[in-house]
């Protein structure tokens, strides 16, 4: 749901800015492409990750 | 007497400190001044300390209010919906004890850089903690509070009467500076960062200029994603000379942000050593050029601290000095900081070459960025040519 993926943003404070919504080529799934007011972006990425979203781009770089 | 430089540097710089884990450190100041010591490229007599900018030179560009909000959030007395309007409180830039008195430690450190270069003390001075160009009027974002390079130009135009060329070359644009003179003629910015399409802050497009009677003294050149050093350099070096061409600035202050760099882990640039060899460089040339030398330099983005930000901020003092760096880093300094650095450091000055995988879209990225450039470049080149 939209929702539960928002409300992760909600929950460090980042600003969401716009959101598109994409069909995945797998039907059960959609690919969101969101615009956040972040300059560290690796919280949000870590946090979708860690709620079993998979993050196509950024994709984390080896180090931080 | 005048000293060619003056290095800015004190341990207390590292009291701006967000959290253990904040990808903002400023440990890679130090880092940076332990190499050039190491190297023998930085004595005692080349050290000026750092002061703390008083209140109100903080509020030649910053709100009482929100000085007031830092002071309160660094004791810990801001709740975090009032933290929320002035942009504290954030992941981003989170609350910290005494952080106004950090904050106003870089903002004093380029100030001090400001009043030897403008004294004639020195005719070049570095302080690699300053650089926060991301600071607003009443709001602080993207890790910066107080915008040392904003006021330090306000300082300069109040004390010296002085025609600041602000050159940045973050990989962010310099949102905060721009936006504090864009309309004042008297000051030219000039920032050439990735575009804003899929990095913060999002703006720094090419057709900010300015406004009212500052039209035509913004310059903004955002370059694609994925761009490489050549390109890179190709629009640094023709935006830079002729900027300066036109403006005829009386000193210049750069800001020397270290996140173009390929293993900068907040962007999506492909820059190497290659461009920190050359941004200096270019800039010292500059200074002599039109300025009598007169060149203040900040640091300021730059979070791979351990392979990218020593190398690349030494590169700026040693053109400073005029002194050469090739082959290994120094021994004493690699011993020391490998044991530190979760992860191998660089061993040698440059980069070794092809770090990365070839970019497809190479030619396209290029073609673009010169097309980007010639906008950019199209009012001062049209004046020209008409005159």
């Amino acid at each position: 749901m939209l929702a539960e993926v928002t409300s992760l943003f909600g929950s460090t404070r980042t600003n969401i800015l716009s959101v598109l919504v994409y069909p995945d080529v797998d039907e059960r799934y959609k690919i969101l492409v969101l615009r956040i007011q972040a300059i560290n972006p690796l919280i949000s990425i870590n946090t979708l990750k860690e709620n079993g979203y998979e993050v196509l781009w950024p994709k984390l770089p080896e180090m931080t | 007497m005048t000293s060619n430089a003056v290095f800015i540097y004190s341990d207390d710089i590292l009291s701006y400190k967000f959290s253990n884990n904040h990808p903002f450190n400023q440990l890679r100041v130090q880092l940076t001044y332990e190499l050039l010591r190491e190297f023998g490229a930085l004595g005692n007599q080349d050290i000026v300390l750092p002061r703390m900018a008083s209140d109100e030179e903080l509020q030649l560009v910053h709100d009482t209010s929100y000085i007031q909000a830092v002071k309160l959030a660094g004791s810990g007395e801001l709740s975090v919906e009032k933290a929320a309007d002035f942009g504290l409180g954030t992941e981003d830039t989170p609350m910290f004890p005494n952080m106004h008195e950090a904050s106003a430690f870089l903002v004093g450190g380029t100030l001090t850089a400001v009043d030897y270069v403008m004294t004639g003390k020195a005719k070049h001075a570095l302080n690699l903690g300053g650089g926060l160009h991301h600071g607003f009027r009443g709001k602080a974002s993207g890790f910066c509070i107080y915008n040392d390079s904003a006021v330090a130009i306000k300082y300069m135009q109040q004390k010296y009467n002085a025609r600041v060329l602000y050159v940045d070359t973050d990989a962010h644009h310099g949102d905060g500076v721009q936006w504090t003179f864009y309309d004042d003629p008297s000051v030219c910015t000039l920032s050439i960062h990735e575009t804003g399409r899929y990095l913060f802050p999002g703006t720094g497009n090419v057709n900010e200029r300015g406004h009212s009677e500052g039209y035509g003294y913004s310059f903004n050149v955002p370059v694609d994603a994925y761009t490489e050093d050549e390109s890179w350099l190709d629009v640094y070096k023709t935006s830079l000379k002729e900027v300066a061409a036109f403006f005829k600035p009386d000193v210049i202050l750069t800001q020397n942000g270290a996140d173009s760099h390929y293993y900068d882990p907040l962007t999506h640039l492909c820059g190497t050593t290659k461009i920190y060899r050359e941004i200096p460089k270019i800039a010292h040339e500059i200074a002599h050029e039109y300025c009598q030398g007169r060149w203040i330099a900040v640091g300021g983005g730059g979070y791979d601290i351990w392979r990218v930000v020593p190398r690349a901020w030494s590169f700026i003092w040693l053109e400073m000095i005029e002194r050469k760096a090739e082959g290994m880093l120094p021994l004493s300094w690699l011993e020391k900081w490998t044991k530190v650095s979760p992860h191998p450091v660089c061993t040698q000055w440059d980069d070794e070459p092809n770090i990365y995988q070839p970019i497809p879209r190479k030619p396209e990225i290029t073609e673009k960025n010169a097309q980007t450039l010639e906008r950019a470049l199209y009012p001062i080149r049209s004046h020209t040519s008409h005159s």
